[in-house]
């Protein structure tokens, strides 16, 4: 229709034309003689028919706009149910994810759909929702979001940031649509290290420990009641080597746990320095401690248990909780009965102890039981630092300033090492020191995005090159719209290296599965379904034009019926009267 | 007369050729759709489209056929024979119907037709068709069967790289393994050049290249370089295998790609295993009345066990300390198959020598047939046991205080007896040695008593005493220690707490009577009854009676008061048990005054810290290679082989990581190769102690926000 006139000039000349009709109706009644002159219904009939031919042809030259389209516009997504009816009007569009659907039009992308359809006011996704490259396209519009129900497999994963080598880590989730089923982490030699039966919610936690230094792809299998494998994911693990805190213990008295404690910061290289009270002044550590402002901004943690705490100085524990504020984490242990005292300093610490003393089962520790004194009831703004067994808390943790304290209320941990599980032994303290020691500078990027697509680095310092792991490498670009920020598109799955000012770190790129990353479009849809939305803007005028049939065919009809009443007419004057004719 | 003519006959001749050019250009097809088949569905499937095709062609062909009939006959006849006068379909027509002229006409046409046979009407060889339906089957059969297999067939060739014109092209190998003898395995010849087969059997390679290079070399992983002899162009090596191995086999040029690695397990020889059928367990007690002792073995081995064992035994002589052994050894010979015999024997116990209280040990000991060294496997030590004569060992040893009474009741018995015996003496002896003899009895008397009267609260007095082990150490006390005024007849050791009074509350009945007087109700004496403890208490006057008696060299007077001593202590026996007190250790309290008096200065130095570990991370190696093998980098394949040499037993499969490094230097961009050499490797690689990871400071709102908590 490209050769439509202009609407303006149709509207000039269609009632022109109407009134030549009428003029011309006119004359001929007049000029008739007056037994043939129409009967005054036809007439009637005649004059009205004109001005309604007119508008049916101007509507055939100007079809209306598709009603529909200034509407709701359905997308249809991966997994789109086949839709029994549409609402009245709305006009369905199917994207490449999508399956064959009667009556979809096939877009490469929704911005496509939105031009072919410029008056859409609204989305209604039916599916798994839009995909990355869509959602952005959608963010202006309020959109209806009717999810199809998710692939069974694994519905989230909560991947282990980067852990020391040896240290334990925890992999998280939850499986959907698998009942029954079971989960196994499995390490890179593919030998079995933790198993789960699933519940009935599907959320499941396993622990596994890293090895040497480096990367390493643990994989995690679900497995249906049938013991087939649904689904097999990969588990990056990424252990780094940190700078090993420095440590300083003040104890008051020598003992086991404390010889153990020792075990394990000299084997995984840490450097601790001991100051052991044996009474009458007498120290039997590495060399008496020295609790002054100078000291303790040396070092990184400072442990004391309940006897050195009593044996502080007023000054000496101002300077402590100082310290502290400035970045000193402190680990106070209990290996003994608490003195009232201390108790109410430690509470006003924000960490309460309790009275009863409680055989604890630590996990991962099999039947050893360890001794432990509960914990009082604890502010709202502690930690927990461990659970054991049965889930219970175990030791809490305060932020003061920028830095920790910490109380460890279990009094032989050194049995787990007597137990044959030195290494839940060493992975406990391991775990302790991390939360507690003092921050430290030289975070690894951050990397934002989602799988498969555009990744953001941020916090990180350019230039600033990517290695792929088919060793490419790609310089990184600033982000002018995020400050700190790079953007980067992996184009391989697997571990990616990003080197800034002389420093490297890595990051894994996995191909998500199918019930994954339909789980995170799900939440990405809902996000985006709850994000408030401009009122859409009334942009009706330029909406594609319908069809221009039906309206021509009303035309012809209508013409039709006006050429037989004129020639009915003009049959007329041969024809004698007739009784019709009344 | 309905058809005096008929023109379908006519037709046969061309209904044939139509067929048949139907077919001819059909079949070449279907047997190249059936040649497809074959090659890709296999001769199933072959034999059914051929079936199918030929039947449908077959079909076609006769259905097509049908078009000539009767009219295509007459117009052939009006289109090609100019005699027919274009009215050759008055032949169809039933010549009732027709006018005279027409019979006429018709009768000359049949007339012409008398040597009219069809022959020329058939249409001709569709040759052109034909010729391109068979062109075109010959080339699709040829290709579907000469097309070579996509990669089925390549694993089959061996493993160099073939260069027309280029390095020698290895065309057939072959390893024959001939087992040791003793196996009784047979020897086998593969295609291959990887095997398991057991220690010790002979191993022949057979190589050939072709064109046939200068010299082949198997070479070991460990650098050993074995060269090939030459026949011909078959290059062959015979070697003993003794332990599995890693090799390979090339031309040994410098310049060469290294060829595939091959692996060859050996199989140890595993020594027998021995089970004992009969008897069912080890100690057997030996029945009244039996005479022979019957044993049952059964010897498993991988190979088999040699049919000749030994069966050695061992009897033992005299009783108590004084034990001698006795061992002799017999042969058996086994019955049954050699991978599982069983031997049996039968000992006569009364030739062996065996007597009362005495044990008969049999073990056996097989052999199996390995070569050289067959492997010796001892049994379980199976005895036999006479048990000893019920009287000697009668006393019921139930309870804790009857492992000590009866040597006492057997000593008051005893007492009884020598001094019956004594008695009995009297006349003989001189009358100093009787009164000696006597008082002797008369001590042992005594000493029987003060042990019986412990339990009842009586002091030893100067009287000794027997050794026993919880008796206090007697030690020289210093004077100044000595307390210096404890009732007479008291001692320090005496079993009682002269303990300071200072300790007592005033008003406690005890401690009035602990400090004033003392107890005697305590210890061993409140442990009995207060019936036992009258009859004890008589018992105990009794002996003193008997021990007063002896002293005075009468034993005969000493006699009645023993004997009422014995049945009251009998009675003391029958009556109850006597529970002990159970008694920690008493430990002086502490002195605070002493604390931390003495010298320091030393104390202290003696540094607690754990001993550090020995230097170095024994792991560096592999580490570094677990890393380098993430990326596509180099990786230290080198350094890597020898730490597995050094890491011995650490590493379960070194031969699995040695082929492992070895596909990874071949090919270091396999990603699936370096992927399998590093599961190998996390395999072998210790986790090491927990490090601690760092937890990072956060931005600066991270940091103001920390600041402004509380």
């Amino acid at each position: 229709m490209t050769a439509t006139p202009p609407p303006l000039l149709l509207a000039g000349l269609l009632p022109l034309g109407v009134a030549i009709a009428w003029a011309r109706l006119a004359l001929w009644q007049v000029r008739a003689p007056a037994a043939d002159r129409a009967p005054w219904w036809r007439l009637a009939l005649l004059v009205a028919l004109q001005p309604v031919a007119a508008g049916l042809l101007f509507l055939t030259l100007q079809p209306p706009r598709v009603p529909g389209s200034a509407g709701t516009l359905v997308v249809a997504t991966a997994d789109a149910p086949r839709l029994d009816a549409l609402a009245a009007g709305d006009a369905l569009v199917a994207l490449p994810e999508a399956p064959a659907l009667a009556g979809a039009e096939r877009v490469p992308d929704l911005g496509t759909a939105l031009r072919r359809y410029p008056g859409t006011a609204r989305l209604r996704v039916i599916g798994q929702g839009l995909p990355p490259r869509d959602r952005e396209v959608a963010a202006g519009l309020p959109v209806e979001f009717a999810p199809a129900p998710l692939p069974p497999g694994l519905h989230a994963l909560a991947l282990p940031p980067a852990v020391a080598p040896g240290a334990a880590f925890r992999v998280g989730g939850n499986v959907g649509g698998v009942p029954g089923g079971s989960v196994e982490l499995r390490d890179p030699a593919g030998a079995l290290v933790a198993t789960a039966v699933l519940p009935r919610s599907g959320d499941f936690v396993l622990t596994g420990a890293a090895r040497v230094a480096g990367p390493a792809d643990f994989s995690l299998r679900v497995r249906d009641v049938a013991k087939t494998v649904v689904e097999t994911v990969v588990v990056p693990v990424d252990a780094t080597v940190a700078a090993p805190p420095r440590v300083l213990v003040v104890a008051g008295a020598a003992g086991p746990d404390l010889k153990y404690l020792r075990r394990w910061a000299s084997d995984a290289g840490i450097v601790l320095t001991a100051s052991v009270a044996a009474g009458a002044g007498l120290d039997i550590g590495d060399a008496a401690a020295r609790l002054d402002p100078g000291t303790l901004a040396r070092q990184d943690l400072l442990v004391l248990d309940e006897r050195s705490w009593a044996a502080l100085s007023g000054q000496q524990r101002g300077a402590v909780l100082a310290a502290v504020r400035g970045g000193l984490g402190v680990v106070l242990r209990v290996t003994g009965p608490v003195p009232d005292a201390t108790r109410r300093q430690w509470a006003a610490l924000g960490l309460p102890l309790g009275k009863a003393v409680v055989p604890v089962r630590l996990a991962g520790a099999g039947e050893t039981e360890a001794t432990a004194l509960q914990l009082g009831p604890l502010p709202r703004d502690t930690v927990t630092l461990d659970r054991d067994a049965a889930d219970a808390p175990l030791g809490a943790w305060r932020a003061s300033g920028r830095g920790r304290i910490g109380l460890w209320p279990v009094t032989d941990l050194y049995i787990l090492a007597l137990a044959g599980t030195a290494e839940r032994h060493a992975g406990l303290w391991s775990h302790l020191f991390a939360t507690l020691a003092r921050a430290r500078a030289g975070a690894p990027p951050r990397v934002i995005g989602p799988p498969g697509g555009r990744l953001a680095l941020c916090d990180l310092s350019l230039p600033a090159t990517v290695a792929d792991p088919g060793g490419a490498t790609t310089t990184l670009l600033a982000d002018p719209a995020a400050p700190g920020c790079a953007g980067y598109w992996p184009r391989l799955a697997g571990w990616h290296s990003v080197t800034s000012s002389g420093k490297a770190w890595r990051f894994h790129i996995a191909t998500p599965g199918r019930a994954l990353a339909a789980a995170e479009n799900r939440t990405a849809m809902l996000q985006l379904q709850a994000a408030p939305q401009s009122p859409p803007s009334a942009t009706s005028n330029d909406g594609a034009r319908g069809p221009s049939w039906p309206w021509f065919v009303g035309w012809l009809l209508v013409s039709a019926l006006l050429w037989w009443l004129e020639r009915r007419r003009s049959r007329r004057p041969g024809a004698g009267h007739t009784p019709a004719d009344i | 007369m309905t058809a005096p003519f008929d023109l379908a006959l006519l037709a046969a001749p061309a209904r044939r050729r139509g067929i048949a050019n139907d077919l001819a250009v059909a079949v070449p097809l279907v047997l190249a759709a059936a040649g497809l088949a074959w090659r890709w569905q296999g001769m199933a499937a072959a034999l059914a489209i051929l079936a199918f095709g030929v039947a449908l062609a077959a079909g076609l062909a006769v259905y097509r056929a049908r078009r000539f009939d009767a009219r295509w006959v007459v117009r052939r006849l009006d289109a090609g024979r100019a005699d027919m006068e274009d009215s050759t379909d008055l032949l169809l027509a039933a010549p009732d119907a027709l006018g005279p002229l027409q019979q006429l006409q018709r009768a000359r046409l049949l007339a012409r037709l008398a040597d009219e046979t069809g022959a020329a009407l058939a249409p001709a060889w569709s040759g052109r068709a034909i010729a391109a339906a068979w062109t075109a089957g010959l080339v699709i059969a040829a290709a579907a069967l000469l097309w070579p297999a996509a990669r089925s067939g390549e694993t089959a060739r061996p493993d160099v790289a073939a260069v027309p014109g280029g390095p020698p092209q290895l065309v057939a190998q072959q390893l024959r393994i001939v087992p040791p003898a003793y196996t009784g395995l047979p020897p086998r010849t593969i295609n291959g050049l990887d095997a398991r087969a057991p220690v010790g059997s002979r191993l022949s390679w057979s190589i050939e290249y072709r064109p046939a290079p200068g010299a082949v070399v198997l070479t070991l992983l460990n650098g050993e370089r074995l060269q090939l002899a030459r026949r011909g162009d078959t290059f062959t090596l015979t070697r003993g295998l003794d332990r599995s191995m890693l090799y390979r086999i090339g031309s040994g040029d410098r310049g060469a790609a290294l060829p595939l690695l091959h692996r060859i397990d050996a199989i140890r020889d595993t020594p027998p295993v021995i089970r004992v059928l009969d008897p069912e367990r080890t100690l057997t007690q030996k029945t009244s009345g039996q005479r022979r002792w019957t044993l049952n073995f059964e010897a498993s081995d991988d190979y088999g066990v040699a049919a000749v064992a030994r069966l050695r035994v061992i009897v033992t002589k005299g009783e108590g300390e004084n034990i001698s052994f006795q061992e002799r050894t017999t042969t058996l010979t086994g019955s049954g198959p050699a991978r599982k015999r069983r031997f049996s024997a039968s000992l006569d116990i009364a030739a062996l020598g065996l007597t009362v209280g005495n044990d008969l040990v049999a073990q056996l000991i097989v052999t199996d047939m390995r070569e050289p060294g067959p492997q010796a496997v001892r049994g379980p030590s199976l005895i036999l046991r006479w048990p000893p004569d019920q009287g000697v060992q009668g006393s019921g040893l139930d309870g804790m205080v009857k492992t000590v009474l009866p040597a006492y009741f057997r000593s008051q018995r005893q007492i009884i007896i020598d001094a019956e015996a004594l008695q009995r003496e009297r006349r003989r002896l001189p009358a100093d040695r009787f009164s000696q003899r006597s008082n002797a009895l008369g001590v042992d008397q005594s000493i029987l008593r003060q042990r019986y009267g412990r339990f009842l609260g009586d002091e030893v007095s100067e009287e000794p005493s027997l050794p026993t082990n919880d008796a206090p150490v007697a030690k020289p006390k210093p004077a100044a220690e000595a307390p210096a005024a404890l009732p007479s007849g008291h001692a320090l050791d005496d079993g009682h707490d002269h303990a300071p009074a200072k300790s007592a509350v005033f008003g406690n009945a005890s401690d009035v009577l602990a400090e004033f007087g003392h107890t005697h109700a305590e210890g061993d004496a409140n442990l009995i009854d207060p019936e036992t403890r009258t009859l004890l208490r008589q018992a105990l006057d009794a002996m003193f009676e008997s021990e007063r008696n002896l002293r005075q060299s009468a034993p005969d007077q000493a006699r009645p008061h023993a004997y009422v001593a014995l049945r009251l202590i009998k009675q003391v026996q029958e009556a109850t048990r006597i529970y002990l007190a159970r008694t920690g250790p008493d430990l002086p309290p502490i002195d605070p005054a002493r604390r931390l008096t003495g010298d320091r200065k030393t104390l202290g130095s003696p540094r607690l810290a754990p001993p550090p570990r020995e230097a170095g991370d024994i792991d560096a190696v592999p580490a570094a290679a677990w890393r380098a093998l993430a990326g596509s980098g180099d990786v230290q394949l080198g350094a890597l082989q020898r730490w597995i040499d050094r890491a011995g037993g650490r590493v379960g499969d070194p031969l699995a990581l040695a082929a492992a490094i070895d596909t990874v230097a071949r090919d270091p961009g396999c990603r699936a190769c370096r992927d399998r050499l590093r599961g190998l490797l996390w395999q072998a690689l210790a986790t090491p102690p927990a490090q601690v990871q760092r937890r990072a400071t956060g931005d600066a709102a991270g940091r103001r926000y920390l600041d402004a908590l509380r």
